[in-house]
């Protein structure tokens, strides 16, 4: 797959698994990696993007086994961007789908 | 890589950011290596799970809106100058071997293993290096000259010693920059030599790596319209750029920061010697607190320059302050030793100097003037001499002066006597030594003499009031 359009479709991903629930930054990796083969590299530095542009929010966690654990939970903000992203999604899969269609009757 | 060396890594590259934002960083991706440990995989899996450290690092600072150049090019620039430099070399070798290959592979298809790319770009280095040291010899001629001012403010023989041993330091020393800068631009070549095939492969894999990161920015840059995005280096638009970068650099570094790096050698060299005559019981405590304010000011301004060059942002004001300060108190305590000094315009007392006179008797066929023009003479009436009998009495410090052939010529046309003779000058290292001692020895005393007094000869004319009359005129 396209590494820009991956990327793209990464942060309605991150944005969709975090208002399911509060996740810390392996748990996320986990999770995207269900859907989309992805560096795991790439996760933090969107995560980091996200907390900067108030999509999301970190505390810490104390853990039982080893350091604290941040974890990532996602605003209000945030979830009116994911609003807007899956809507866009859901939109370009239509036209898309619909272009497919489309080109294998013309066939 | 480990997880360790990936720490390490990543800590570098993002060398840019807040210390408490690196450790975050950092920590999180700790988290993720041990969880992937946990889950069974190696170290050496977990990190390269995370692909290319330098697109990782790149991709984080872009979350920070930091462009990803700025950081490698602020983190060490003189090493970027260097990169640069060394770029722009190369490329300048490969636009003149590429015209040179056509004639050359035209004339004559061999299958050589030295490319002319190289030689180009080894003879271009080699004028280059020439250049720098040309331009590097400017201000050691500088220092030469004025380690020779100073030193001839000396007494003889002690300023040919002195300028001759300042010589020879500086000629050492400018032999050493000259090894040095030999060796910084021709080390890699000896590798180059010695294992030809290894260095060709990596030189390629760096380039595919540069073209796949400028490719990447490219694709950026038009859907996201980052606007701070900028190429990395070793693209020709930024080749301009670090070629003013360089020239700025050079410019700063020869006119400034060379000679204010001697300046402070000077200073500290002063400083040791004018410290040691002070532990010996000259009281010149004052210059010492002063030339420590010198040294203080000039390491501040050296700093500033750097700073300036290499554009680091933290500039401190206080040690300007602090050196002023150490130089007013030092120069009124100065002053005061000065003033606590006695001048005596007589050449110093010691019992080492043999004060020697030389005693030439002459008979005047004619009387006339002896002229006075060329020296210092006193005539001096003595009853005793008959009429036309005059003495000369030439005194001077045996250690320093030698006078010989003295002689007493008439000239008939303008009808005058010229007195002649010859000095020399000694060169004796006991006399030089006597002399540094007793200037020693006066100056704990507080007491400062005239010394060129020593290599003075006083001339004495000696004739009966008669014969006086008609010479002195």
């Amino acid at each position: 797959m396209n590494t820009q359009f991956k990327k793209g479709v990464l942060e309605l991903i991150v944005l969709l698994s975090i208002n399911k629930k509060d996740m810390y930054g392996y748990e996320l990796i986990m999770e995207v990696s269900k859907v989309v083969d992805v560096n795991d590299g790439t996760i933090y530095p969107l995560l980091k993007r996200l907390t900067n542009e108030k999509y999301a929010d970190t505390y810490l966690v104390e853990s039982t086994e080893g350091p604290s654990r941040k974890y990532y939970k996602i605003t209000e903000i945030g979830k009116n961007r994911l609003e807007e992203l899956s809507s866009s999604w859901k939109i370009f899969e239509k036209s898309v789908n619909k272009f497919i269609k489309e080109c294998m009757e013309n066939e | 890589m480990n997880k360790k060396d990936f720490i390490k890594e990543l800590e570098k590259r993002l060398e840019i950011l807040d210390e408490k934002e690196i450790k975050d960083i950092v920590n999180e991706y700790k988290d993720i290596i041990d969880e992937k440990v946990k889950s069974g995989k190696s170290e050496e899996e977990a990190v390269s799970e995370f692909g290319s450290i330098d697109e990782l690092a790149t991709e984080i600072l872009k979350a920070y809106k930091i462009n990803p150049k700025y950081s490698n090019s602020n983190k060490d620039s003189l090493k970027d100058a260097k990169e640069s430099c060394e770029g722009w070399i190369k490329e300048t070798a490969k636009t003149l071997s590429d015209t040179a290959k056509g004639i050359y592979d035209s004339l004559k298809k061999s299958n050589n293993d030295i490319s002319v790319e190289l030689v180009f770009e080894l003879i271009i280095k080699f004028i280059l290096m020439l250049i720098v040291l040309a331009i590097l010899r400017l201000p050691f001629e500088i220092i030469n000259g004025l380690g020779d001012s100073i030193f001839d403010m000396a007494f003889y023989p002690a300023d040919e010693v002195l300028g001759l041993v300042w010589r020879l330091f500086t000629s050492i020393l400018y032999f050493g920059v000259c090894i040095l800068i030999f060796i910084a631009m021709f080390k890699e070549y000896v590798n180059y030599n010695q294992n030809t095939v290894s260095v060709k492969e990596t030189k390629s894999s760096n380039g595919k790596k540069k073209e796949k990161v400028v490719a990447f920015e490219r694709v950026e840059n038009g859907t996201e319209n980052v606007a701070t995005q900028k190429p990395v280096k070793g693209n020709k638009n930024s080749g301009i750029n670090s070629a003013l970068s360089i020239i700025y650099k050079l410019f700063m570094v020869f006119v400034f920061l060379i000679p204010l790096w001697f300046m402070q050698l000077g200073l500290v060299v002063g400083l040791a010697i004018t410290i040691y005559y002070a532990c010996i019981g000259i009281n010149i405590w004052g210059l010492v607190v002063v030339m420590i304010g010198l040294v203080i000011g000039t390491g501040w301004a050296t700093d500033i320059f750097m700073q300036l060059t290499f554009k680091i942002k933290k500039i401190h004001f206080y040690p300007v302050f602090v050196s002023l300060l150490v130089i007013c108190i030092g120069s009124l305590i100065f002053a005061g030793n000065i003033l606590s000094f006695n001048y005596i315009d007589e050449a110093p007392q010691n019992t080492d100097f043999e004060y020697k006179t030389a005693v030439k008797e002459f008979t005047l066929s004619t009387l006339a003037p002896i002229s006075t023009s060329q020296y210092d003479m006193t005539f001096v009436v003595d009853p005793e001499l008959e009429d036309n009998e005059i003495r000369t009495e030439f005194s001077y410090y045996e250690n320093f002066r030698n006078v010989d052939d003295i002689s007493l010529n008439y000239n008939s046309n303008s009808n005058v006597y010229s007195l002649s003779y010859i000095q020399y000058k000694k060169t004796d290292f006991n006399d030089f030594k006597d002399s540094y001692n007793s200037l020693i020895d006066n100056l704990k005393d507080n007491e400062i003499y005239n010394y060129e007094k020593l290599s003075d000869v006083s001339i004495k004319i000696f004739a009966n009031e008669n014969t006086m009359n008609q010479i002195k005129k």
